[in-house]
């Protein structure tokens, strides 16, 4: 038997047999719906609304008012009749133009267009940042100057949010072949809105440059990801993987050569290389620390003597992942926030109606609620010490707004995920025998939102309490990166360089990382001594 | 010749259970422990100002799971704990370490008031300082600790285990009957620093906890609790005030669930003697725990208590 | 002074040539920080680097390896004060004493074989008998020896403080490499000669840790390179600060003269205890009774326990209690932490259970999971290894709650229907009491 769904707003139909679910139907009908546990009934935000028809659904994630107003988890519900349904604006994965900042990692917010007089036979080029979480494209002409920026979720977040489920899914019998198309598909379309926004031809888009980490440049090569998992994985540092546009399936110029800048390790891929080349680390005499709140939470330490780095697995928290209201840095997110005399205030991006909170806004609710002592060091709620703090189902939640709310899951996921980067970070130092204060400038990369306070960042124990000016935030260092290294042989030659001489450590395997972590499973951190701004705060 | 002196900033808080008559309470003696400010026995570079202490524990209900040859020391008051009491304090505890195993939902699930009962029965029949710990199920501790706490009120007992689960009414509990806390943690000495701090910011003071950080009986995880104990003290010593706790471990009962204290001789010929291996087990699992840096040794045979006695003062002479 | 990555790194050539099998030369550097690698592996290293690195690796405490053959045995070495700066190296050695005045040599013999215990599957026990020169009688004591010499695979220790008894005992067993005791204030000239002439090493004994000292500088000074130390401290708690003195003098200012691994002495497991923990590289007793040593061997395991590296339990089927056909199977990693909490809390459940432990490496059950170490595939075939189909007849398998994602991929492979237990190895008596029928 088989169905007829149709999804609303954007009118899309299919048709599917009844043991298709719906976010499977939505994938098949090209309806982006947003998910991180690829599925499996586990992250409960994959929630849409039935207009009209029958359903068998699950109860599990929902609450008494979701079902009441006939709200359905797509990945465990099927249909039993033909069905009308709604996608939540929360639910839903469109294109989002807000992380494009990476220009003149300087100056992160204004991105310097070029005049898009484009002659009819100027040979342009594209650079191409595939982040877990997001895509990002830059149109470049012949000087390398940008002349369109466009940016949208990866696609593949469908498979699940981070890394791991993905080489997962890529064990599966066309896995692989899903992972590669959807990915394809996603940078094409960012392509054909840039070439229309510009009036261009995609054809004369000749030369092309990815960056990202070494599961995305896999998958974007059509190369199987799943064994980066299971060996000890050292991709070959001369190696630059390149491509032919059409043997890629990419809408350009078919005889266009993609190059991906090259890996460090299984868990530190060319993203960050581009990052440190956008930051001129490789240039520097001072000891710099680089840290990408991305999905991986990569941190990168050195300057151009010697460089180290490792891969976090912080999670996607930053992003606004694995949050009950947690959101990208879009219109509508909470971005910063207040709390005086059990009032609440906050900011959203765009000064739109709030619909979630994004990583800058996570960071600041929590820190927030802490030096308020809403929050004890441990991360859990005081009872009693806010009208706002609730029960809710499991748990106690603090509520911002009517509906949207911070809850004690939440915070622990927030903890978990800082103290990853934090003990990262300090496993990267104590290797080489460095000192926190040792550290010159701090470059933080990532797509958390522009709001980032850095003091809040601290407050939280996320990153060293070292003065606010040695901080720089750079947005999008990976994308910079890569616009480099497309418009400089010189550049893709260092960065080349940079991969092979920056030395991965795995923390799985350094024998003081857990002692680390746990010590900084705490607010601000179990060693106060580590945060005197910290501690004077709470001591006033 | 060079000195191989460190030179430590910090010291152990220095920690009194039991309350004299004076003190609003019924004891012959107080019992003081902590204070060193150099790691154990190291009297060259340091003042010890007192020897660890050996608590023997009482139990409230007759403990089946126990090996015969240490039941057999024991036989006549296993079913008394005012007997059973008496008995370690004739033999040489310092102080008792009452355990309520009969409040277990799995077993007796005896009551609050039984546990009260007991409490005073054996404030009754000796003069000890008193520790006091739960069963193994932190929610019915929880839910008796207040009592417990309100029965021995004034005697300044030391009461157990606070884990982060339940810390919050152990810790009201202890303020309100005016006693000393057990922290416990699971082998880690970040969550070991991170209950102390959770307990200390509840107002309860820092210099009244007394820290476990897990026994772990010799072949069964003993190096893991060992190299926590010394890296608490190394972190006192540097002045951590958070770590700077005396520290308990429980010897005994490490020593006598684990199978080479309980198979006798037709199992483990090569074993040799059962009659005197759990006992020496007991005593080489103490004496360890004494040069990691453990202040208080909870302990069950009597001979065993009786030779960790002398050996602690040998290791007191300077 | 230990160098840090970093300095050793600017001394190496930067080529990133990976000829040494490291990535980079800073991972190669750190790696000979931590002692994982040596310096020759780098080929293209400058005589002027290796001459400051090989001096500046110089260990601050020596080994000394006493005995020959098999049975040999190095002690010293160490390069922390505590386990977990790094880690300790070599065990404590303990010797059984025996006196030149025992009729029977055999019986003891035999008796000191049996201090022999396995443990996870490891041999641990007794290293070195110790002959004391309690008759005075020269050709006695070498009489003796020469007999243990032939009975025994184990090194020997000979003590007496009368040179001309070890010089006789030397005369038969030279070759044995026995360590003697001991060069004092009045007798290290004769001695020192005589550990020069037998090439053996020599135990010095001081009335206390100056003096110790300054006897080591002389003998150093004659020529003798293997020495072992012993401050003369008898009482417990002099015994227990003068090692620590001696390894502090060692390691943390380089002291030379008490560069060397010390022996000890005890006649109770309290005692013996103190010493293995604290700082004595070779113990004499003269204890010999299983229930005794037992303990004792147990305890120094632990302690030289590398603290890096978990102890793996051997993977095998193990039976907990006696059980049968019908009795539950459970499987786990072989993290040696894994398995001595789970093992104990079976057993609390009073319910006999075949646990299978798979070689995951030696890592704990969800590391090994995510490392792709503890797998459906690995359990599949360490259940056909094991051959567990052929011990229980109900063809369930219960695997850790945190795992519980792999029951799928297991049920197909195996056929066998998967429960998944609890994630904590408290939870298992509970479980085993009330979900297994």
């Amino acid at each position: 038997m088989s169905f007829k769904i149709k999804f609303l707003p954007e009118n899309k139909e299919i048709t599917v047999d009844k043991d298709t679910d719906l976010l499977t139907a939505a994938l098949k009908a090209d309806v982006g719906i947003y998910n991180s546990c690829g599925g499996k009934g586990i992250c409960g935000k994959c929630k849409l609304k039935i207009i009209s028809g029958e359903v068998n659904r699950s109860v599990l994630h929902l609450s008494a008012d979701d079902i009441k107003n006939n709200y359905i988890l797509a990945c465990k519900t099927f249909c039993e009749t033909d069905v009308e349904v709604f996608v939540p604006e929360e639910s839903r994965i469109g294109l989002a133009e807000i992380l494009i900042r990476g220009k003149k990692i300087f100056d992160p917010l204004n991105i310097k267009l070029a005049k898009t007089d484009v002659s009819i036979s100027e040979d342009l080029g594209i650079a191409i940042d595939i982040g877990t979480t997001t895509l990002v494209v830059y149109l470049l002409n012949s000087g390398n100057d940008i002349l369109c920026a466009k940016a949208m979720y990866n696609p593949q977040i469908s498979f699940g949010e981070d890394v791991i489920t993905r080489m997962i899914f890529a064990e599966k019998e066309s896995g692989n072949k899903q992972l590669h198309s959807l990915l394809i598909k996603g940078i094409n379309e960012l392509i054909e809105s840039c070439a229309k926004e510009t009036k261009i031809h995609a054809k004369n888009i000749k030369s092309g440059m990815i960056a990202a980490n070494t599961t995305m440049t896999h998958t974007f090569l059509g190369i199987n990801p799943s064994y980066i998992r299971k060996i000890p994985y050292t991709p070959k540092m001369d190696f630059l993987p390149s491509q032919t546009a059409n043997k890629l399936g990419l809408n350009i110029n078919d005889t266009a050569i993609v190059k991906a800048i090259p890996s460090v390790s299984a868990y530190v891929g060319g993203d960050i290389v581009a990052g440190v080349i956008a930051c001129n680390i490789n240039h520097t005499d001072k000891p710099t620390l680089f840290i990408d709140l991305g999905t991986n939470g990569e941190v990168v330490f050195g300057n151009k003597e010697f460089l180290v780095c490792c891969s976090t697995s912080a999670g996607p928290c930053f992003e606004g992942g694995g949050i009950k209201w947690g959101m990208r840095a879009q219109s509508g997110a909470i971005e910063s926030f207040k709390f005086e005399n059990d009032n609440i205030s906050y900011k959203t991006i765009g000064q739109h109606k709030a619909i979630g909170i994004c990583g800058a806004g996570i960071i600041s609710v929590i820190s927030e609620l802490f030096i308020k002592g809403i929050i004890d060091k441990s991360g859990e709620f005081v009872d009693g010490s806010s009208k706002h703090i609730k029960k809710g189902e499991f748990g106690l939640e603090f509520f911002i707004t009517e509906k949207i709310s911070m809850t004690s899951q939440d915070i622990k996921n927030v903890i978990n995920s800082k103290g990853a980067v934090f003990s990262g970070c300090e496993v990267l130092l104590k290797k080489l025998d460095f000192e926190f204060l040792q550290i010159e400038q701090v470059k933080i990369a990532g797509g958390l939102g522009n709001a980032l306070d850095i003091e809040k960042a601290i407050i939280l124990g996320l990153l060293p309490d070292l003065p606010k000016d040695k901080y720089e935030f750079v947005g999008n260092a990976s994308i910079t990166g890569a616009k480099e290294c497309l418009g400089s042989e010189r550049k893709l030659e260092e960065a080349k360089q940079v991969a092979r001489m920056m030395t991965y450590i795995d923390l799985s395997t350094e024998p003081e990382f857990m002692n680390n972590y746990t010590a900084s499973l705490f607010l601000p951190h179990t060693d106060l001594n580590l945060f005197p701004t910290v501690k004077n705060i709470l001591e006033a | 010749m060079e000195q191989a002196l460190e030179k430590w900033q910090g010291k152990i808080y220095e920690l009194t259970i039991g309350a004299t008559k004076d003190e609003g309470g019924t004891r012959s003696k107080k019992v003081k422990f902590g204070g060193i400010n150099t790691l154990p026995f190291l009297h060259f570079e340091g003042i010890v100002p007192n020897p660890p202490l050996i608590a023997v524990e009482v139990w409230d209900t007759e403990p089946t799971e126990w090996p015969d040859v240490l039941k057999n020391e024991y036989k006549d008051v296993l079913n008394n704990p005012m007997q059973w009491a008496k008995k370690c304090e004739d033999f040489g505890a310092d102080l008792i370490c009452l355990r309520l195993a009969s409040t277990d939902p799995d077993t007796i699930n005896a009551s609050a008031a039984d546990a009260s009962k007991t409490i005073k029965d054996v404030l009754s029949a000796s003069s000890l300082p008193l520790m006091i710990i739960g069963c193994g199920n932190n929610e019915k501790n929880s839910s008796i600790i207040m009592d417990v706490a309100q029965t021995a009120k004034g005697e300044n007992c030391l009461i157990g285990m606070a884990v982060k689960e339940n810390y919050k009414t152990f810790t009201a509990a202890a303020q309100a009957g005016g006693h000393s806390l057990i922290a416990e943690t699971p082998i880690d000495i970040n969550l070991e620093k991170q209950l102390n701090i959770l307990i200390s910011d509840l107002g309860f003071g820092s210099d009244r906890i007394v820290i476990h950080p897990t026994t772990g009986g010799i072949g069964y995880g003993f190096e893991y609790c060992y190299t926590i104990i010394e890296r608490t003290r190394l972190a006192a010593l540097a002045s951590d005030k958070m770590m700077s706790q005396p520290i308990v471990t429980f010897v005994g009962q490490e020593t006598w669930k684990i199978k080479e204290c309980k198979a006798d001789e037709t199992e483990k010929p090569e074993w040799g003697s059962i009659k005197d291996r759990g006992f020496l087990w007991e005593k080489a699992t103490a004496s360890a725990y004494l040069q990691a840096g453990s202040d208080i040794l909870v302990m069950n045979h009597p001979k065993a208590v009786k030779d960790i006695k002398i050996h602690i003062q040998e290791l007191m002479k300077k | 002074m230990a160098l840090s990555g970093l300095d050793i790194y600017k001394h190496l050539p930067k080529t990133n040539c990976k000829k040494c099998g490291c990535a980079t030369c800073l991972a190669f550097a750190m790696a000979l920080a931590a002692k994982k690698t040596s310096l020759d592996k780098c080929p293209d290293i400058t005589e002027a680097a290796k001459q400051i690195l090989d001096s500046a690796s110089l260990p601050p405490m020596a080994t000394i390896t006493i005995g020959s053959g098999t049975k040999k045995i190095d002690v010293g070495g160490e390069t922390v004060m505590f386990r977990h700066d790094k880690t300790f190296y070599h065990p404590t050695a303990i010797a059984v004493s025996i006196s030149d005045n025992e009729t029977n040599i055999q019986d003891k013999i035999e008796k000191i074989k049996k201090l022999n215990f396995d443990r996870v599957g490891m041999m641990v026990g007794v290293d070195l008998i110790a002959l004391k020169n309690d008759s005075n009688n020269v050709n006695k004591f070498a009489s003796v020896s020469k007999e243990l010499s032939d009975k025994t695979e184990l090194p020997l220790i000979l003590l007496s403080d009368n040179p001309q008894a070890i010089d006789e005992a030397l005369k038969n067993i030279s070759n044995k490499r026995p360590l003697i005791y001991s060069a004092n204030s009045k007798n290290y000239e004769q001695m020192s000669d005589i550990a020069k002439k037998h090439t053996v090493p020599l135990c010095i004994c001081g009335k206390d840790v100056e003096e110790l000292s300054d006897l080591s500088q002389k003998i150093t000074a004659r020529g003798v390179k293997d020495i072992v130390l012993d401050s003369g401290a008898r009482e417990v708690s002099k015994c227990i600060q003068d090692f620590t003195k001696i390894r502090r003098l060692a390691l943390k200012k380089n002291f030379r003269a008490l560069g060397f691994p010390t022996i000890g002495f005890a006649e109770s497991v309290e005692d013996a205890s103190a010493y293995i923990t604290k700082y004595a590289n070779i113990l004499v007793t003269s204890m010999d009774k299983p229930e005794e040593l037992l303990p004792l061997v147990t305890l120094r395991l632990n302690i030289y326990t590398d603290p890096q590296k978990p102890i793996m339990m051997e993977p095998k089927l193990y039976s907990i209690g006696t059980p049968n056909e019908n009795s539950p199977f459970m499987v786990t990693t072989n993290f040696s932490l894994t398995f001595f909490t789970v093992s104990p809390e079976v057993e609390n459940s009073k319910i006999p259970v075949w646990l299978l432990v798979c070689d995951a490496e030696g890592m704990s059950v969800l590391t090994a999971w995510a490392a792709d170490k503890f797998n459906a595939e690995i359990i599949d075939s360490w259940m056909k290894k094991t051959d567990i189909a052929s011990k229980v007849k109900h063809k369930k398998i219960i695997i850790p709650g945190y795992v519980s994602v792999m029951s799928g991929k297991l049920e197909e492979l195996t056929g066998w229907e998967v429960l998944v237990g609890p994630k904590e190895a408290a939870g298992i008596p509970k479980y085993l009491k009330t979900v297994w029928k």
